[in-house]
């Protein structure tokens, strides 16, 4: 794939070779935060002894313990309700990875294929999809997500929803480019004097080229489901309470800034740090794998 | 080449309509506007009657064919809940939408534009990076939350700019930059790998031998082909700028139209929905059309593809 | 004119021009005396004004207010929710009109007298003569009458106009200074519903130039006989008035200027006042300390609002259709911990939804006691009923702008469930989708919480209990035949004493039905800068703020 020569499959011993050759600008801190980010959300009832969700308003805003009436009891605070701030932030990973894992999949996916449909296709079916793709993208997610909580009830597949009907637009447009640049190289052509189906073709021959693209696709958009996420919970269209997400820990702590300036600011860093590290390992991710990605 | 434009035409003529039924559908989808304007207390025959007056108890394609066939002539019916000529309300409220989006989009280029050709040029180093990060910061944390941060800090604190509202150039400035750095990283991505294509080219390779000196090549030629892909994306980013500005305008108590479609939604206004969507969707069709139709013109290739 | 060289304008020669030589210094000169001039001729008669008695009062400055909401903001009654009562007493006169403290009055209101007939079927109204609309018009009882039926017609949506169209029959205006109006059934109210301290049906618009403008170019520049005019507005952003020059019940008005502004977000609104943008704002219950801290005055309407949460569809087949359950549910919530903690201490607890402290005058029993808080009661009770395990229900979450606390409520409510072993669900949604819902009758067995003003006037408090819990109403949560009938007892009441006794009998048959959850009386708080705003009754009129008593002198 990066030599231009017809390579029809990909190996785990050019994965591994690619991969060691971009060792050099290989960005430690991001891939370390997303891994502890990963380990939290998956061990996340064995970190800590709170509930996330039992409320004890007697014992509201305590600030974190290096401030007088803080105690290493609750080290980072309690939110307004007087749960532990820590704890909400460690259950809150999980609920942003399961959110942003289940968008992309539906959306990714969703989107993936109908860029290899529409690629490999072209013609009407091509500016079909194009078009609608076209459009969806100007559509703000934002009112998608109030008008599907105004149908539905904010929940948890609400959020997926609308996240996936603006995600698709933009992995469909791109896996249709590179779909378009792929299928008129010698190894389609063989594929299809073979005889092969055209649902075999784009499974098994055209799906492993444009994994690269769908990764790099994938690492860069975790962090715009985040930060869309929390946009929704300071609407009012969220993953409802109990449950706590970053997002609506930032929303619900605007209300606090002048006093209790805590609330917001340890999750506004969790957000911070998760989704620059997730950017910035995509970017670097783009240019090990191949730098002809630039479009992203 | 005619009959590209006229195809190209005819697509995104079809775009709209099936966009029309779609927004159409939607809106109604969430429920009736009826029930929620009226007071507690009225009965039954007070909503039916409001219905009627409202257009709202025929059927379907008979409302579908009254919306289409006003809103071709500028007519898009009546706010459910304002009761005024949603084109009154829109004409308020889109000037306003419409200076936030420009001058959001002139902080992004300002911001983008540099970082862009600096990460370009210095490929590889940490000033590459450090544009990168810069850039990427504006997409890593929620515009709500960077408005509310900037007003605390701009506006209480240091008492350098008003907190909310529109009035002077001033107003522009916080709520501007909030709604712009959203784009910055995008754009100076798509700039960055622009710029390496076109600084790997043959015309550049060229303006070097000819001797020219590396920052005329940068900022004179280079950059002039870097930004067309970035153009292209102009239209999507401005229809982004004027209707998912909702969070600067509710935070800022900016008059656009963002907040306009965004009480439309929840009191199920369908005229102002699918009026705000239609013009949208109308900018944003008419601009890739042009674009297309450009680059046809230009690239012969692409015509018969 | 030859160039006169001074010392200390040594080198500011200027260019010549015709033979005449100027220099800086001679400009100079000039300007000096100019300026002399124009101060004297200014200064010296005001000056002589200043010891020549009383100054003629004029409106002067700017009154700025930020809200998260103030209605539609399209200055027609009947297109208008109550919610933009506020700039509305401010365009118009009522008919009837109201002191603070909710009672009627004949000073400020259009009519100075009226009486009921002793068949209670006929209202007569004697309005005032000499009232003049902004453009100078007479109001006459024509534009009573006009108004009048306008507000109660069907397309209206002002609040109160299904009740007033299901009791007046005829408006009659038998001359220009009376207004007759004859009712379907005996009613004791109609001046109260007329009136400044209910609704905004009675605000009286010019019949003539709304007919001629119609109800579009009346919207964009309308016309009032109140102490401010319109001067511009963008709905859902800001509304701006000015002056007139002096209002016949009002006087002339303090501020040249009063603005409306709408901004939904809170900390916005708080740096707003921080930064002197605005004059008064909204403010939840909970910034009022540290707003008090910095030193601004904060002027609360207390007790203004009952805060409580509905059993809905109690007929259904659910859990909360059993007494038991219900009064299960209400020992749960620990209601100190609540008014102390989401409501920032500035709620005290009350024994009924709606009936608040302030209806004590209407009839209500002062002796009920608000619930207790007893959670191991509460599990036995569940247990008795049926349901030693608990039950799930759904709970809804949206919201308001008067109750910005809600959704923190909804919360510690679940979490307080939650301990007696009834999970709650926690809805999240906008108000207008859980509203449809209601009216719909989708929410067997649900939670829901809401707010309304403290009322204190029979009437109103009758009707809203009607509203509630009668089984003809779309928004019941009953259908108890012994509940109608104590309710269609009290409203065929002949007098007000029968009234009050009768409330005071629905509020017993409510509180040991256990047929809502109670959860505070909350004081309603503005924050102003307390340099501009010094003295401000917030009154005890439902939804307004007395705003007229902001523009008074």
């Amino acid at each position: 794939m990066t030599t231009g020569e017809s390579v029809h499959r990909t190996s785990i011993f050019t994965w591994a070779k690619w991969l060691a050759q971009a060792h050099r600008r290989v960005p430690i801190i991001p891939i370390v935060i997303i891994s502890l980010l990963v380990l939290t959300a998956v061990l996340a009832d064995f970190l800590t002894p709170y509930s996330p969700v039992d409320i004890s308003l007697a014992n509201r805003l305590r600030p974190p313990f290096w401030e007088d009436r803080g105690s290493l009891a609750h080290p980072l605070g309690t939110d307004p309700m007087g749960r532990d701030l820590l704890t909400r932030m460690i259950y809150g990973a999980r609920v942003s990875l399961v959110v942003a894992i289940l968008g992309l999949l539906v959306g990714g996916g969703v989107g993936a294929g109908l860029g290899l449909i529409a690629g490999y296709y072209g013609g009407r079916i091509d500016a079909l999809v194009m078009r609608i793709a076209d459009t969806t993208m100007a559509f703000p997610i934002i009112l998608f997500a109030i008008l599907l909580v105004v149908a539905l009830g904010g929940n948890l597949a609400t959020v997926v929803i609308a996240v996936s009907l603006v995600l698709w637009a933009r992995f469909a447009r791109v896996i249709r480019g590179e779909v378009l640049s792929l299928r008129e190289r010698d190894f389609v052509a063989q594929a299809r004097i073979a005889g092969c189906s055209p649902a075999r073709i784009m499974l098994v021959h055209l799906f492993p080229n444009i994994v690269n693209t769908l990764v790099v696709l994938l690492s860069l958009q975790v962090g715009w489901v985040i930060i869309v996420e929390a946009s929704l919970s300071f609407l009012g269209a969220g993953v409802p309470p109990p449950t706590p997400t970053w997002g609506s820990m930032i929303a619900e702590g605007r209300d606090y800034i002048a006093t209790a300036w805590w609330v917001s600011f340890f999750p506004g860093l969790a957000i911070l740090a998760t989704v620059l590290s997730f950017n910035l390992f995509g970017d670097w991710l783009r240019d090990a794998l191949d730098p002809k990605l630039r479009q992203l | 080449m005619q009959r590209y434009v006229i195809k190209r035409l005819l697509q995104s003529l079809v775009t709209l309509v099936v966009l029309s039924i779609i927004v159409f559908c939607l809106t109604r989808f969430t429920g009736d506007p009826v029930v929620l304007m009226l007071p507690d207390d009225a009965s039954h025959e007070d909503i039916m009657q409001l219905r009627r007056a409202l257009g709202l108890d025929k059927p379907l394609p008979v409302q579908y064919w009254y919306f289409v066939s006003r809103a071709v002539q500028g007519d898009f019916g009546r706010s459910i809940k304002g009761q005024m000529p949603v084109m009154d309300l829109i004409s308020d409220r889109l000037p306003n939408s419409l200076k936030l989006a420009a001058v959001s989009l002139v902080i992004t280029l300002m911001l983008a534009l540099p970082l862009g050709v600096m990460a370009a040029v210095k490929k590889g180093t940490s000033i590459d990076t450090l544009a990168n990060v810069v850039a990427v910061l504006g997409q890593s944390l929620p515009q709500f939350w960077v408005g509310i941060v900037l007003i605390q800090l701009f506006a209480v604190r240091l008492r350098l700019l008003p907190v909310a509202g529109t009035g002077s150039l001033y107003h522009y400035i916080l709520p501007g930059f909030t709604l712009g750095w959203f784009l910055v990283a995008g754009i100076m991505r798509l700039l960055r790998s622009s710029m390496l294509e076109v600084l790997d080219s043959e015309f550049v390779k060229l303006a070097r031998i000819k001797g020219l000196s590396p920052r005329t090549v940068i900022w004179k030629h280079a950059l002039k082909n870097a930004l067309i892909p970035v153009l292209t994306f102009g239209a999507i980013y401005l229809a982004i700028l004027i209707t998912g500005a909702i969070l600067v305008e509710t935070v800022f108590a900016w008059p656009g139209i963002g907040q306009l479609v965004y009480q439309g939604i929840v009191y199920r206004d369908f005229p102002v929905v699918q009026a705000v969507v239609m013009l949208t969707a109308l900018i944003v069709v008419t601009v890739n059309l042009l674009v297309d139709l450009a680059y046809a013109y230009i690239d012969p290739r692409i015509r018969y593809s | 004119m030859n160039t006169v060289v001074r010392p200390w304008c040594a080198g500011a020669q200027k260019s010549t021009q015709g033979g005449r030589r100027r220099t800086a210094c001679s400009d100079a000169i000039k300007l000096i005396v100019a300026v002399a001039v124009t101060v004297a001729a200014i200064g010296l008669p005001s000056a002589a004004y200043a010891g020549a008695g009383p100054a003629a009062e004029k409106p002067t400055g700017e009154l700025r207010l930020a809200m998260a909401g103030i209605g539609v903001m399209r200055p027609i009654p009947w297109q208008e929710t109550v919610f933009g009562k506020g700039y509305l007493l401010l365009l118009y006169d009522w008919l009837v009109g109201a002191n603070p403290d909710g009672s009627l009055s004949s000073a400020n209101g259009i009519a100075e007298h009226w009486e009921m007939s002793d068949d209670r079927l006929t209202w007569t109204f004697r309005l005032r003569e000499g009232i003049k609309f902004h453009d100078g018009t007479d109001l006459t009882a024509e534009d009573v009458k006009w108004s009048l039926e306008m507000v109660t017609k069907p397309e209206s949506i002002a609040g109160f106009a299904a009740r007033l169209r299901a009791t007046i029959k005829a408006i009659e205006a038998p001359d220009p200074y009376t207004v007759v109006i004859r009712t379907h059934k005996p009613d004791l109210w109609l001046a109260q519903d007329l009136s400044m301290a209910a609704g905004h049906e009675a605000a009286i618009l010019p019949r003539e130039y709304y007919e001629k403008v119609g109800a579009d170019g009346f919207a964009a520049k309308p016309i009032g006989s109140g102490p401010y005019k319109w001067v511009k507005g963008l709905a859902g952003s800001v509304i701006q008035l000015e002056a007139t020059a002096k209002h016949w019940a009002e006087g002339v008005p303090k501020y040249q200027t009063v603005t409306y502004r709408v901004v939904p977000e809170e900390s916005t609104r708080l740096a707003m006042l921080r930064t002197g943008e605005t004059d008064i704002i909204g403010a939840s219950r909970e910034r009022v300390p540290e707003l008090q801290a910095s030193g601004f005055n904060v002027f609360v309407k207390e007790r203004g609002s009952v805060i409580g949460c509905y059993f809905h569809q109690q007929w259904e087949a659910v859990p909360v259709r059993d007494k038991r359950i219900r009064q299960a549910l209400n020992l749960a919530i620990n209601r100190e911990e609540i008014a102390n903690f989401i409501f920032a201490g500035q709620a005290k607890l009350m024994a009924m939804y709606p009936v608040g402290s302030f209806a004590v005058a209407a009839g209500a029993d002062p002796e009920l006691k608000p619930y207790p808080y007893d959670p191991a009661k509460a599990k036995q009770l569940l247990a008795e009923a049926g349901y030693p395990n608990g039950f799930e229900t759904t709970i809804y979450s949206y919201a308001r702008e008067d109750i910005p606390e809600l959704p923190r409520l909804v919360e510690a409510i679940a979490g307080y469930m939650a301990k007696i072993g009834v999970k709650l669900n926690i809805f999240s949604t906008e108000y207008p989708v859980a509203r449809t819902k209601r009216m719909t009758g989708n929410m067997p067995g649900h939670i829901s919480c809401l707010g309304t003003p403290n009322r204190s006037n029979p009437g109103d408090l009758l009707t809203l209990m009607y509203t509630l819990h009668h089984s003809s109403s779309r928004f019941t949560d009953h259908k108890s035949p012994e509940l109608d009938a104590l309710l269609e007892a009290a409203q065929a009441a002949g007098t007000e004493q029968e009234v009050k006794r009768l409330i005071g009998d629905l509020h017993r048959w409510l509180y040991n039905d256990y047929a809502t959850m109670p959860i505070a009386e909350a004081s309603i708080p503005f924050v102003a800068n307390s340099k501009k705003i010094t003295a401000w009754d917030l009154g005890r009129t439902l939804y307004d703020n007395n705003d007229r008593d902001l523009i008074r002198r």
